[in-house]
This record gives structure tokens, C-alpha cells and sequence, in this order.
């Protein structure tokens, strides 16, 4: 039995009865109150979208692309990777659970939390959204995965769920292959998200042909002849326009500067609350940070944050000086920014304004928005080499000039409270000044 | 309030390593300085702050990737497109400006960076694979040797038996793994 839910980027998606029963759970549910672009709406007021229907859309069009490659390829899979049909339909079934649930750990506001996530003791680095995903995956959905009937045929475990979205440990050695879909540089989640965001902004800026991607994709041979994804050659222009798709929404919409001053607010705002719910609890050292995702007690906690538990303490005036900046919608104003690709001296200027700033006890906050939105070696997009022989594959950069020329964007801004703006530039000017 | 959060610590590993090694390694990529970054977190305990995952060629971290490229923007160091499809990394005009940012850090840690230089640098690419994929799956779970050589070999089928016992046998040697049970010490 197959179910239908209308989706306004790819029409109707298909979900099996398995797969309904995970996205009737209440921590599947929670996705329909974490907004896709947290505060994004404040420029482009449609984007007011949930991460339930980007997590179904990137679902979708990884199972689209599996199904090209497994049709297309179905001989090469079968006489030169061992694959048998019983063995292709497990692992689409694989992908398919770890795209739709690879979101379920983000935050209140998705990324414009992920600041106030604690830092990994093992690692010393903040833990994100997708060591949330992998922990919810093994403490709170351990059942519904493993106890449905249908998994009677595949015998699929939380565990491996869990570990294929977080990459942890190589145990499902084949399996690897079809992570690309999830995680690389022409994955579905990125496949899906630019054309989401774009149409909730009313932006074209993330537009590119998806169909022409579906039929270009195969399965080559990396130079030390690891199977991997790739695409022909005939794909190249499309790849590079889905790059370009990004490097727009990156420039115009993520890295829009009113947008990053309302991340910045809403995580002041949300670390108030924390601070106020765990301030009575002996056991909770840092206050102002989410629980760790290392314990199902944790994730309980953790999923009691979405954004509407956030609005409504914030609209009982529970959010501070930053709640009171959101109600308000005061925000504060960019006064100075570097060029997209801030050279050192660019670096040299801001840290000075802000030195400056701080001397004279000027408030605002400093803002570095950087993505390398396309990254040359190892994750390099793969494309077939031309020469037709042994399904060899070559970077894309090395085949696109375009995209062997790209500089990863590399902003520093500084805000201020719009009634410190006039004195702000006065100061920013005399810096200036001073070093010219 | 606008103090930076540029990861100036993380640049300095980046082009620290890229100082010490360029002459020195066989074919210093963004291959090997993923693998010697890998290495100096995971065996040497310096808190880069980076966060590996399994990919193609072994342990990959994204964020390193990203600085990389950052790094490469700003100038501190230069990626060339080297040997065959391979890039080859060197320092590049601003590398003084970026060190001079992490000064303290890379002196914190300079004697252990002296000895990932000393055990691993004169590895190239491959090999650096195969140790670092060693370590990395003997972090998470111990193995018997032949089972630790089994799961090697069907991640990485191009590596003979012969060449993952020697690197196994080397890495005990070294001290970096314990005797069986082999788990990372």
C-alpha cells in the first residue's frame, strides 16, 4: 500500500505504509514547527516553509536519482558490484529512511540555533544538527524503524540508519555508495533545498534542471577504483548550474545581511530561554546550550524546543533584550562590511572598527558569514572522463573552467542598534581615516 | 561583542603543516593534509576541532575543506592543480599575516607537530590513506588482525594483504595502535 502527499516542488511524493507511520511521529511531526529559513521571512516574507517538506523532498529526489542510476546501470551493478535486485531494493530502502529523517535533530530555527549546541567532549567541536538526527534516530525512533512489518525483509536497524546520516563507522561498506545522494556536493538534500527556498522566496536565483541531472548520472570508478557516483559528460553544464544555484542563494539569500542579524537575535533570544529553564537544574553545568544528544534523556529535552515553544516564551516576554529587538522587529543595522572575498586588510579594518567599538562601548555584534560553496579535491563532483573506457572518472574542475575559478565567500559584518547607526559611521569613517 | 569568530587556530594548522611539509612530502595535496590533520587530532590529541568522517579516500573532514579554501582566498597558502588530477599545496604570499594570528596556538603544540611531521611525513597520499583508515576504524571498535585487514580490504579493495599487515605492523610498532585486541591506545 503507497500513499501520496502533494509537494509544490516535485508533485505528488510516494510514501509506503512504513515510511507514513514514521512521519506520523511526533518527532517527524516536530519538523512541521522548524522553519526551513528561521527568520528569512523578515526579507522575503514567503519563506515561511518547514523542514517536514524539505525532509520529504530530499526523500524524494534521492529515490528519483537512485532509480535512474539502478535502471540505467542495473547490469554494470549486477556483473561488476555484486548487487542483486533483493540487495538494491534494501539499500533504496536504506536512503530513503535516512533522507527522510536526516533532519529530525535541527533546532529550534534550523542553523540560527546550532550556536547553542554543546561541544563534544571527544572532539572538542560543537556537536550539529546531524549528531542530533543520528541520536533521535537511536533513542527515539528505534521502534518504528525496526518493529514495522514490512522491515521483516530487510531487517534494518536504528543503529545503521543512525550511522549512514552521520557517516560514523563504515560497516555498511556498499551502502557507502548511495551516501553521496545524502551528503556530497550533487546531493539531494542540496538538490532539493535550492529549489525549495527559492520557490518559498519567490527568488530564481536556486533554478536549474533537475531532469537533465537525473538522466546524467551513473556509477564510475574513482583513479583508485572505488565505485562512486558521477555524472557524463553531457552533465557538466548542469552541474555547474547547480553550483551557480547555490553561490546565488548563498550570496542573495542566506548571506542577506538583514537575514544573519535576525539568526543573530533569535539564538540571543532562545540562549535567554535556555538560561532561564535550566538555571534551578545542579546537573546542567553550561546553561545556556541544548543538551548533548548522548543521551535518550537529552533527546527528550532537546525535543521539547521548536519554534513554537520559542514564539510563545518570547511573546510572554520571556526573550530578553533580543525577544523584545524580534517582537519589535528593531533589528540591528549592518554599518560596515568587507568585500564577499575579504582580503587581509579588509580583516586588518574590521578587527580595528571593532576594536574601536568596543573601547567606546558601542553595542552591536560582528558577523562572519563564509561558505566555500564549492570545494575542490577530494569532494569534487565526479564526472566520466570521456573516453568511454572502464567508466573513468575525472573532477569536475578539471573539466570546468567555471568552476576551477571559484573563491569561497568570506564576509565580515559589523551591527549596531539602529539609533547607534549615525555615530557608528562617524567612528567607522575616522578609522579609516586613521589608517589610510 | 565584535570580537571575530575567524577560526584563526584551525588556519594556522593549515598552514603550519603546509611550512613544514612541502618540501618534504612526496605529493602534498588536499589529500595529505586531510590525512596529517586527521593523524595530529586523533593520535597526537591536538584539539584542531575538526571532525572526521569516512569518505572516498579515508578520513574526511568537510569544515577542513572549506578552510582549505579559505585559507587558499586569503592568500596564506596556494593550491595548484599538481600531477594528474591532484592539487598540490604550497604557502602563498599572506602565510606570515595568517600565522601571526595563531601564534600561541601553533607554539602550544609544536612539539607535536615535530612528531607527526617525523612519523608520517614523508608518506604519500596512499599511504596515508591506509594508515589513517587503520586508525580510524580501530577508534571506534577493537579488531583481530585478520578481521581488521578483512574490513580494510573491502573498503579499500586496491590495498594487497601484504601492504595492510605491514602498516598494521608498523603502527604497533610505533605505538599508535595496541596488540590484539588492535584498538587505538
Amino acid at each position: 500500500m503507497h500513499y501520496e502527499i502533494r509537494d509544490p516542488i516535485h508533485g505528488f511524493i510516494q510514501i509506503s505504509e512504513w515510511e507514513r507511520e514514521i512521519i506520523n511521529h511526533p518527532v517527524f511531526q516536530r519538523l512541521r514547527r522548524i522553519k526551513q529559513l528561521a527568520w528569512t521571512d523578515m526579507v522575503y516574507p514567503g519563506a515561511v516553509h518547514n523542514r517536514f517538506e524539505h525532509s520529504l523532498g530530499v526523500m524524494h529526489v534521492a529515490s528519483r536519482i537512485f532509480d535512474a542510476i539502478a535502471t540505467k546501470d542495473k547490469q554494470f551493478l549486477v556483473s561488476k558490484l555484486n548487487f542483486n535486485d533483493s540487495g538494491l531494493d534494501h539499500d533504496r530502502v536504506m536512503l530513503r529512511l535516512a533522507c527522510l529523517l536526516h533532519d529530525v535533530g535541527h533546532s529550534p530555527f534550523s542553523h540560527a540555533g546550532e550556536s547553542l549546541m554543546l561541544t563534544n567532549p571527544e572532539t572538542g567541536k560543537s556537536y550539529k544538527h546531524e549528531h542530533y538526527s543520528a541520536a533521535i534516530v537511536r533513542y527515539a525512533l528505534k521502534d518504528v524503524i525496526e518493529d514495522h512489518p514490512l522491515n521483516e525483509n530487510y531487517k534494518i536497524s536504528a543503529e545503521e540508519v543512525a550511522q549512514f546520516i552521520e557517516g560514523s563507522k563504515p560497516k555498511f561498506n556498499r551502502v557507502l555508495l548511495w551516501r553521496d545522494l545524502l551528503s556530497s556536493q550533487l546531493d539531494a538534500d542540496r538538490a532539493d533545498y535550492l529549489l525549495r527556498d527559492s520557490y518559498h522566496c519567490g527568488v530564481t536565483y536556486g533554478h536549474y534542471d533537475l531532469n537533465r541531472l537525473l538522466v546524467t548520472m551513473k556509477v564510475g570508478f574513482t583513479e583508485i577504483d572505488n565505485p562512486t557516483l558521477a555524472i557524463e559528460e553531457g552533465g557538466i553544464h548542469v552541474a555547474e548550474a547547480l553550483i551557480l544555484a547555490r553561490y546565488q542563494m548563498f550570496t542573495q539569500v542566506y548571506f542577506q545581511h538583514t537575514r544573519r542579524a535576525y539568526d543573530h537575535h533569535i539564538a540571543d533570544a532562545i540562549k535567554t530561554l535556555l538560561i532561564k529553564e535550566q538555571s534551578s537544574n545542579p546537573e546542567i553545568v553550561e546553561k545556556d546550550k541544548f543538551p548533548a544528544p548522548t543521551s535518550p534523556n537529552g533527546i527528550k529535552h532537546y525535543l521539547a524546543w521548536d519554534d513554537w515553544r520559542v514564539l510563545g516564551l518570547i511573546a510572554a516576554g520571556y526573550g530578553g533584550e533580543a525577544g523584545t529587538i524580534l517582537k519589535d522587529r528593531k533589528h540591528y543595522r549592518c554599518v560596515f562590511k568587507t568585500p564577499e572575498h575579504a582580503t587581509p586588510r579588509d580583516i586588518d579594518l574590521c578587527d580595528r572598527i571593532g576594536d574601536e567599538f568596543e573601547r567606546l562601548a558601542i553595542p552591536g555584534f560582528r558577523d562572519s558569514a563564509r561558505s566555500s560553496w564549492y570545494k575542490l579535491g577530494n569532494e569534487d563532483i565526479l564526472v566520466f572522463d570521456g573516453s568511454g573506457k572502464d567508466r573513468r572518472t575525472v573532477p569536475l574542475s578539471s573539466k570546468s573552467s567555471l568552476v576551477k575559478g571559484l573563491l569561497p565567500v568570506f564576509q565580515e559584518r559589523i551591527y549596531v542598534p539602529i539609533e547607534e547607526r549615525d555615530r557608528a559611521k562617524e567612528i567607522i569613517d575616522a578609522v579609516k581615516e586613521g589608517v589610510e | 561583542m565584535f570580537s571575530s569568530d575567524i577560526p584563526w587556530e584551525k588556519y594556522g594548522v593549515i598552514v603550519e603543516l603546509t611550512r613544514r611539509i612541502q618540501d618534504q612530502s612526496p605529493q602534498f595535496g588536499k589529500t595529505v593534509m586531510q590525512k596529517l590533520v586527521y593523524l595530529l587530532t586523533t593520535i597526537y590529541g591536538v584539539p584542531t576541532g575538526y571532525e572526521h568522517t569516512l569518505y572516498t579516500y579515508g578520513p574526511y573532514s568537510e569544515e577542513l575543506a572549506s578552510d582549505v579554501a579559505n585559507v587558499a582566498a586569503m592568500e596564506g597558502i596556494e593550491i595548484s592543480h599538481g600531477v594528474k588530477n591532484g592539487f598540490e599545496i604550497k604557502l602563498a604570499k599572506n602565510h606570515d599575516w595568517v600565522s601571526g594570528k595563531s601564534t600561541k596556538f601553533i607554539n602550544e603544540n609544536r612539539t607535536k607537530i615535530d612528531s607527526l611531521i617525523r612519523d608520517f611525513g614523508s608518506f604519500n597520499a596512499r599511504e596515508l590513506e591506509l594508515r589513517s583508515t587503520l586508525i580510524f576504524l580501530t577508534k571506534s571498535e577493537a579488531f583481530s588482525r585478520e578481521k581488521l585487514t578483512k574490513q580494510l580490504i573491502e573498503l579499500k579493495p586496491y590495498f594487497t594483504e601484504k601492504e595492510v599487515y605491514f602498516a598494521i605492523d608498523e603502527l604497533i610498532d610505533k605505538g599508535f595502535i595496541g596488540k590484539e585486541p588492535l584498538c587505538i591506545l
